[in-house]
């Protein structure tokens, strides 16, 4: 008789998820670097003996485009017969390696059980050290294929050597590989503690099982879908190498418990690094339709394997090598604001208007003089989400694919030769609407004089040109822009940078975009509107060229 | 005369009042519904009660010691003072702005938890500190004073003051307080550097600002209450705060925040303490009540705590006892998802409707129902008999459930069992991975209304070597109170670099907070004998942003001693230690006024011999679908020494514990029931 049931099947899964969230847990803790440990830039993944994903621990959601294709190019490459104990693969290569772009580096380990094959625990952390950008992949810094760095628990030096000495922050790298090593070991020694528990037998079948039910439920979910065709374009600004209006496109075909995103059409691939690999195009799907079918459904392969995607290779949402991947989260936020716009057709209410449609972002990198080391330091600026059908949207935060934390500007002047100058909300950026879309974010941030060789090695963001969407009669957001400055005079022309010679005194201002808007803003109600007036989130000028059926009668408080 | 100290913790649905014989040791209950408009109404006129009942008189009351959770209901339900914020130029947004993250990552109808300070209530400042607390921009008078104006007419109750960097120079902070003080007399005010000396701004600001918030009301509860058990002749009044120990009136008025993780922690103070006298010192607490389990751990007899906690969404970053708070209690609903798996909780039935069983309209099937059907509970009466019982209508309920999944009545009830369980077994492996444990090296005290129904399971599951159940699980956290000593923790951040400094400018560090622990128990009256200071390190390696606290005891004499100490305790949690240079983050310094703790109720050994407790027994619905026969125990005739077999189930009035096969529960000394295997080590 089987042992898997509705009963076993929620508490084996619950102790998967258990393991991997206990990982996550570790390999927090464990890592060395403040982006894996303070903005926990990390994925914890647990796969079958067929490389097919179990459970999944993740805190943003791009990042699991990193994380399943590393399995998969494993199996590729080496028979199962080549895969021993104590083997621990690494890469990070969207080509050859299953990654989305070289920062993210990802750590495989099999496990084995009674000398069987019985899955792989992976994780996956963002190392943040000198960026690079260039119009191939090539120019984007080191690219692992799927590489033994272990090999039956010795470790391959010459490899190891090899990756370190193409960082520049090497005792960072050293401590966050050493941290995902750790992960790995303990996931493994817990997997094996559970199948010890309940047996191989048991194990395998309900690994069947559980792909089963992921897909049960999927299907469930679209099954409730109207069928028909929904289609939905918009663009990306740019590539930040002159290529404008890139164009993303989805068409959504619902057929009884059968879904195709389709994004033919989209833009061909470009020599800036907004290009997506296929993995980063099905994380952001995986993402969108959790959130607009089924949060529920367990993020396993059965689900995954239970949705259609089409892409043409050589466009940017599907990039062929040598295309570069860098910022290729920018394009997902895209997609994700696509694929949604896509399902507004279906039902505006199951969705929200767009939000801040970017992942707007600095890198700063210099000598420290008082320690007279160099620094990279790295922040992502959350902006305004879109509104709902029924509230306003969310001020101020990380939108769709991503959801790091910011570091504490107290923690970050600590470290580095920098003084955060402002940190707010962008007054009238919140798209107007019968509820407004959330407010973006002003941050600035001044060079102080113990930096030096300072340079804004990058920074990017989107929706400078176009409006994120309102929905149902709702108006767009405000857009974005950077303002870097030196003594007051505004220095820059475009608004994704590389390698900007930083004095210091000078200012690197990122404003994010508002989100979008719902519903005709004449229906908005009038306190709401008094309300956002009063606390300076509207101005008059908005108050009156917005919502003009209603008066201004309050005072304004505040500074 | 005898001395009688008394201990009232205020819970969701009863307030409990504990009282005991300081000398004897005898102790005395008394149980009522809380007063939820006005806790004191409940409390005071508990204490009329219990007074009247045990015939005592009120100068024989020598302490009063109370757990408060009106400041943890205000920030609850968002119902607190009008309050403004004062802030750094540039910085007024922060509060709103948070950590950037969205609560939930595909839940679009989530929102954060609200903004408690309005935008045009917060004012900015054009003043700067670096991250060495040096002033780069002074503050100017002339703002101050228009300050003034815009609070007076803003009508704010009550001010939050937050500049950056202030956690290493309270000078600016302490000069706006004074001006507002000046001209604002009666409002409310606290500030950052006040609340925590820590670095990391927006958790600092919602720990200032939440204190702001409730702090007019507690200070009117506290004040009222203060003046009522004055007028009843009880002077010395203690409150319980979220680290596990006792202050002033006067300091719960100025730091409320400080009690808003307070109601939990009582009961985990209670269980240190009984632990104690038997000499167990790795435990891992369950207290499992009607909607929640409260989990949390003792190591080494040391209670741990965490820094890091938050309440209802909002960070604070100050010493808590550190407890996880997951939904699953007695009345956690089973439900079948759209995939056919069985879900237990987190949603519950709570005490009203409560499970089928209450017969209150309640028609899901809760883990208590479940309970009941395999027999695990009373299928008549609980409470002794206050709280009827009808079993049909747990049937019922799992029936329905069963049919959903094609499973029988018998097996849906226990899969309920195992996937609550199974639950709380992923929050406590969570909670001890974190903190680098195996749940295999600690003891499981069980309390709370169902604790004691886990207990014996979740031992298993987890290889656990016993479980305890204490006395009087329902009344644990009344009890703690009793036990407590005064408390004060002081932290200060001040990063220091091992390599970079002497050892010596340690303990120049500690000067400063020594000295402010001495003017504590100056304040306090703790005579001298009873004073005590406990030292910690939050300590890291450079580069990393995540500190590890370190004991900083006398044993440690040097630099090199301390880095081995830090090693060790990073290799502990970790699994591996570096080369890299050595951080000093945080210097804490504990500071403890001892109280003499009442005799603890014990007996003698009497035998090993139970069968003067068997009530009777039930039949127990077994995983093969068997029923076998559990002796039924009363736990008030248990004697010390007396050993209960399993399978068996111990009734008291409120709580039931399960023994079972191949266990067996000893009776101690203070008649806690520890519970063990029979044979080998472990059931597997």
């Amino acid at each position: 008789m089987s042992k898997i049931n509705s009963i076993t099947l929620e508490v084996i899964s619950n102790g998967l998820l258990s393991i991997a969230e206990q990982m996550g847990v570790i390999l927090t803790k464990t890592a060395y670097s403040t982006n894996i440990k303070e903005r926990k830039d990390l994925s914890v993944a647990i796969f079958d003996a067929n490389g097919k994903v179990l459970s999944l621990a993740q805190h943003i959601p791009i990042h699991f485009s990193s994380l399943f294709g590393a399995v998969e190019e494993a199996l590729k490459r080496w028979d199962k017969s080549e895969i021993y104990d104590g083997d621990v693969f690494i890469a990070n290569d969207p080509y050859t390696g299953g990654g989305s772009h070289l920062p993210d580096i990802a750590l495989v380990r099999p496990v084995f059980y009674e000398g069987k094959l019985i899955a792989f625990v992976v994780n996956n952390g963002h190392h943040a050290d000198r960026s690079r950008r260039g119009p191939t992949v090539y120019d984007e810094g080191l690219r692992i294929p799927v590489v033994k760095l272990y090999e039956k628990g010795e470790l391959n030096r010459d490899i190891y050597d090899l990756i370190l000495l193409n960082f520049q922050l090497k005792e960072e790298r050293r401590g966050d590989i050493q941290a995902q090593l750790i992960t790995n070991q303990f996931g493994a020694d817990k997997l094996i503690e559970l199948c010890k528990k309940i047996g191989l037998e048991t194990y395998f079948e309900f690994c069947q099982e559980w792909l089963k039910y992921g897909e049960k439920k999927a299907r469930a979910a679209i099954l409730a879908l109207p069928d028909g065709e929904y289609e939905f374009e918009d663009i990306l600004d740019d590539d930040g190498n002159g290529n404008e209006n890139l164009k993303i496109r989805v068409k959504l075909c619902i057929n009884g418990d059968r879904i195709l995103f389709d994004f033919s059409g989209s833009h061909p691939q470009v020599p800036g690094p907004y290009n997506c690999v296929r993995s980063a195009l099905l994380a952001t799907v995986y993402y969108s339709v959790k959130c607009l079918l089924d949060k529920t459904i367990p993020a396993n392969s059965g689900f995954f394997d239970s949705i259609e995607v089409e892409a043409e290779p050589g466009t940017i949402v599907c990039a062929s090598e040598p295309a570069p991947t860098f910022d290729r989260e920018t394009t997902t936020q895209r997609l994700a604001d696509v694929i949604f716009g896509a399902f507004a057709k279906i039902d505006p209410e199951n969705v929200i208007a767009a939000g801040c449609g970017a992942v707007t972002f600095y890198s700063i990198a210099g000598q420290d003089a008082r320690s007279g080391k160099p620094y990279v330091y790295v922040e992502t600026i959350g902006g305004g989400n879109g509104a709902r059908y029924n509230k306003d949207g969310l001020d101020a935060v990380q939108v769709h694919m991503t959801n790091s934390s910011n570091l504490p500007i107290e923690s970050l002047e600590m470290e580095y030769p920098l003084l955060v100058e402002e940190y707010a909300l962008e007054e009238d950026s919140g798209g107007p609407g019968k509820y407004r879309g959330g407010l973006g974010i002003r941050r600035g941030i001044r060079v102080l004089p113990d930096s030096e060789n300072t340079m804004l090695a990058a920074a990017s963001t989107e929706r400078i040109r176009t409006k994120p969407w309102g929905l149902s009669g709702g108006l767009g957001g405000a857009t974005s822009y950077l303002d870097i400055c030196r003594e007051g005079r505004k220095i820059n022309e475009a608004n994704k940078v590389r390698n900007v010679p930083l004095e210091a005194g000078d200012t690197v201002t990122l404003v994010s975009a508002g989100g979008g808007g719902y519903g005709d803003p004449k229906l908005r109600e009038r306190e709401r509107v008094a309300r956002d007036y009063e606390e300076g989130k509207i101005s008059l000028e908005t108050w009156k060229a917005c919502y003009p059926a209603l008066e201004k009668t309050t005072g304004r408080g505040g500074i | 005369m005898k001395k009688i100290r008394i201990g009232v913790d205020v819970g969701g649905t009863n307030t409990d009042i504990c009282a005991i014989d300081e000398a004897t040791g005898e102790l005395m209950v008394y149980k009522l519904p809380s007063s939820l408009k006005d806790q004191s109404q409940a409390v005071v006129g508990g204490v009329k009660k219990i007074v009247e009942k045990y015939g005592l008189v009120y100068e024989e009351v020598d302490r009063f010691i109370h757990g408060t959770t009106v400041a943890t209901n205000a920030i609850l339900e968002t119902r607190g003072a009008r309050t403004a914020l004062v802030t750094t130029k540039g910085f007024r947004d922060l509060l709103e702005i948070g950590r950037q993250k969205r609560p939930d990552l595909y839940d679009l109808q989530a929102d954060k938890a609200p903004v408690l300070v309005p935008r045009n209530l917060r004012f900015e400042l054009s003043e700067r500190m670096n991250y060495r607390g040096k002033i780069l921009d002074e503050l100017k008078d002339e703002e101050l004073l228009e300050l003034v104006g815009r609070l007076k007419e803003s009508h704010a109750e009550a001010v939050a003051v937050l500049f950056l960097n202030a956690y290493l120079n309270p000078e600016n902070e302490a000069r706006v307080k004074a001006v507002i003080e000046k001209h604002l007399p009666g409002i409310y005010i606290s500030t950052s550097s006040e609340i925590s000396n820590q670095f990391r701004e927006f958790e600092r600001l919602c720990g200032t600002v939440l204190n702001s918030f409730v702090g007019p009301e507690v200070k009117k509860y506290l004040d009222n209450l203060k003046h009522t058990l004055e007028q009843i002749g009880i002077k010395k009044v203690y409150i319980n705060h979220s680290n596990g120990g006792l202050m002033s009136i006067k300091e719960a008025s100025a730091y409320p925040i400080k009690t808003g993780l307070s109601g939990p922690a009582a009961g985990v103070i209670g269980v240190q303490y009984l632990m104690a006298l038997i000499g167990v010192k790795n435990v891992i607490t369950i207290d499992v009540g009607g909607t929640s389990t409260d989990i949390s751990m003792i190591v080494d007899g040391i209670i741990e705590s965490s820094k890091d906690k938050n309440i209802s969404g909002y960070p604070v970053r100050i010493p808590s006892i550190d407890i996880s708070t997951i939904g699953a209690g007695g009345g956690s609903i089973a439900w079948v998802d759209s995939g056919g798996i069985l879900k237990v909780g987190p949603q519950s039935a709570g005490a009203e409707p409560g499970p089928a069983c209450y017969n209150r309209g309640g028609e899901k099937a809760a883990i208590t129902d479940a309970r009941v059907v395999l027999g695990h509970l009373n299928n008549k009466e609980l409470l002794n008999g206050q709280l009827p019982i009808d079993a049909s209508l747990s049937f019922q309920a799992v029936e329905t459930l069963s049919k959903k999944i094609g499973m029988n009545v018998e097996e849906t009830a226990r899969g309920i069992i195992t996937v609550g369980n199974s639950n709380i077994v992923k929050e406590i492996k969570n909670v001890t991975v974190e903190k680098g444990y195996n749940p295999t090296d600690f003891a499981l005290v069980a309390f709370g209304g169902a604790g004691p129904l886990h207990a014996a399971e979740l031992m298993e599951e987890l290889n656990m070597p016993m479980a305890i159940i204490p006395k009087a699980p329902g009344l644990l956290a009344a009890y703690g109170l009793l036990t407590e000593d005064m408390r004060r923790d002081f932290v200060q951040t001040n990063v220091m670099d091992l390599n970079h400094i002497l050892f010596s400018a340690i303990t120049d560090m500690y000067w400063r907070l020594e000295g402010e622990a001495e003017s504590w128990f100056e304040k306090e009256r703790i005579p001298e004998e009873e004073r005590e200071l406990a030292y910690y390190l939050d300590m890291r390696y450079k580069g990393q942003n995540y500190e590890i606290a370190v004991n900083f005891d006398k044993e440690i004499a040097s630099m090199e001693q301390l880095k081995e100490r830090f090693t060790e305790t990073y290799l502990r949690l970790y699994a591996y230690s570096s080369a890299d240079e050595i951080q000093i983050v945080n210097f804490g310094l504990s500071a403890i006024g001892h109280i003499a703790k009442p005799r603890t109720a014990r007996e003698d050994y009497v035998g090993a011999d139970s069968s003067g407790a068997v009530m009777g027994s039930r039949m127990v619905l077994m995983e093969d679908g068997s029923r076998e026969k559990y002796l039924l125990y009363d736990r008030e005739q248990l004697h010390c020494g007396n050993v209960v077999f399993g399978p068996a189930i111990v009734e008291q009035m409120d709580s039931t514990t399960i023994i079972l096969k191949n266990q067996k529960a000893v009776v101690d000394e203070y008649f806690n029931m520890v519970i063990t295997r029979t044979g080998g080590d472990s059931n597997e």
